[in-house]
């Protein structure tokens, strides 16, 4: 039976990754995952060891729906997102979605940058990413973009 | 969030030039769509019932969203060692603030304090109070507080042995023998090394970078979806196990239907988890009663029914 620590470093990463994509901000996931793991340690005599990280993970999306609970009141969130935008996407879009040449990562920082309009400050903070990732994941899609269009050179 | 072409950089000036009519065509065609901290808590089940149906059907409709939805994939960011140490201190001091015995009369002191700022307070409100005001009963609001919910029944998984089917082995003409000239397995080795010694996210970075090299492998897709599972990433494992169930080579179809199932319950998707189970137990009981495999998913599904659901 491992001790508590070695159940902390074994399934920290994993329930940090999962909180920071349910909350989409670091020191909620901090938070979160903070919360699990005494939860756990709270339960540790009890708790079937074979059922981690899932009982980790549930622990967290637990207490993650809790928390959203608390930010629709405490914020009036828009309830009508258009379902469908226009049906003709500019090509820059297109290029956006599907080309293979991008990771996900690229992706997210181009639509959060260019879509959302969001600051580097903004996009690290949402996506746990340092600025300065965030700065160089853009330059590297922006240099694909680039070579793509044609244009800027 | 007011981000404007004004606040670009010089750089992404010079290589945006052109696009800028495109980027506002772009951005005026999502201008209504929900902001990615709700797209991220759509997709990972944890939103409000009627909020969660909004924006799922939103993502639903839209690819952009869809993309934000689906976050950082295999970047997505870990704790640093620095972080883990500060966050492991931080649980310690809690947990031993919750288990430290109060000391005798202690916890008294508090309230007296309490009952006292209370006391105070009323005295000066009602001195206060001008002659004849109406005094209306404060509106109560009465805050249940849950008791931890237990967690429910997860599918168990385990790490499966590496295995190779004879596709694999016979890539491109060579046999089990001799693998010399079989580039596939040589382009596995980095990754099931890496999955066999546990480094699941080396392996999983391993193989993904494979997958679109070796679509017809179904080692690379299983084994990205169980070194998925072990990350925490159940969504991605269930892409990962979607993709490998649509191979033609059925060497790991019973162990691809299990952990997709596994897979999709961990990410929320329970009712569809329980449905797998039950075509594999229905399928396989008729034709192969004595199966392990086919015993595995009868009794999960014995338990899966009769636990609860999580609060």
């Amino acid at each position: 039976m491992a001790t508590f620590e070695e159940l902390y470093r074994q399934h920290v990463q994993a329930v940090f990754r999962f909180a920071l994509s349910v909350a989409a901000k670091r020191e909620v996931a901090e938070d979160l995952t903070s919360e699990a793991f005494l939860a756990l340690h709270r339960n540790l005599a009890a708790i079937d060891q074979s059922q981690l990280p899932g009982w980790l993970l549930t622990v967290v999306r637990n207490r993650a729906r809790d928390w959203w609970r608390r930010q629709i009141v405490e914020r009036r969130y828009a309830e009508q997102f258009v379902a469908a935008p226009e049906p003709e996407a500019p090509a820059v879009e297109r290029w956006l979605l599907d080309s293979a040449d991008l990771k996900q990562v690229h992706r997210v920082c181009l639509a959060l940058r260019y879509v959302q309009g969001m600051t580097r400050a903004e996009i690290a903070a949402r996506t746990g990413l340092t600025e300065i990732q965030v700065k160089g994941h853009l330059q590297y899609a922006l240099t694909l973009l680039r070579k793509a269009h044609g244009v800027g050179t | 969030m007011n981000t404007d072409r004004h606040d670009w950089d010089r750089e992404e000036r010079e290589r945006l030039a052109h696009l800028e009519d495109q980027i506002d065509a772009m951005r005026r065609r999502h201008v209504n769509a929900p902001p990615y901290e709700l797209l991220r808590a759509a997709h990972a089940d944890v939103l409000p019932p009627d909020l969660e149906t909004a924006v799922t059907e939103h993502i639903a409709a839209s690819p952009m969203s869809r993309t934000l939805a689906e976050g950082l994939g295999d970047e997505a960011p870990v704790l640093s060692a620095d972080e883990q140490e500060r966050l492991f201190a931080r649980i310690m001091k809690e947990a031993l603030k919750e288990s430290a015995p109060s000391t005798a009369w202690g916890w008294l002191r508090p309230a007296f304090i309490g009952a006292g700022i209370v006391a105070v307070a009323s005295l000066v409100w009602v001195v206060s109070r001008e002659p004849g005001e109406r005094i209306d009963p404060p509106e109560t609001q009465v805050v249940v507080a849950l008791p931890p919910a237990a967690p429910p029944f997860l599918l168990p998984f385990e790490k499966p042995d590496v295995r190779l089917g004879m596709a694999a082995l016979t890539w491109r003409g060579s046999t089990p023998a001799d693998t010399a000239g079989n580039q596939l397995l040589t382009d596995l080795k980095p990754g099931l090394d890496a999955y066999r010694q546990g480094d699941y996210a080396t392996a999983n970075r391993e193989l993904t970078a494979l997958a679109g090299r070796y679509p017809g492998a179904v080692e690379i897709l299983f084994y990205q979806g169980v070194s998925r599972l072990f990350l925490g990433d159940y969504a991605g494992a269930s892409t990962a196990f979607e993709a490998a169930g649509a191979s033609s080579d059925r060497t790991f179809e019973a162990d691809i239907a299990w952990y997709r199932a596994v897979a999709e319950q961990r990410s929320g998707n329970v009712v569809q988890a329980r449905a797998r189970l039950e075509a594999i137990c229905n399928r396989s009981v008729r034709l192969q009663p004595d199966n392990g495999d086919v015993a595995r998913a009868c009794t999960a599904l014995e338990q899966l029914r009769a636990s609860a659901n999580p609060r």
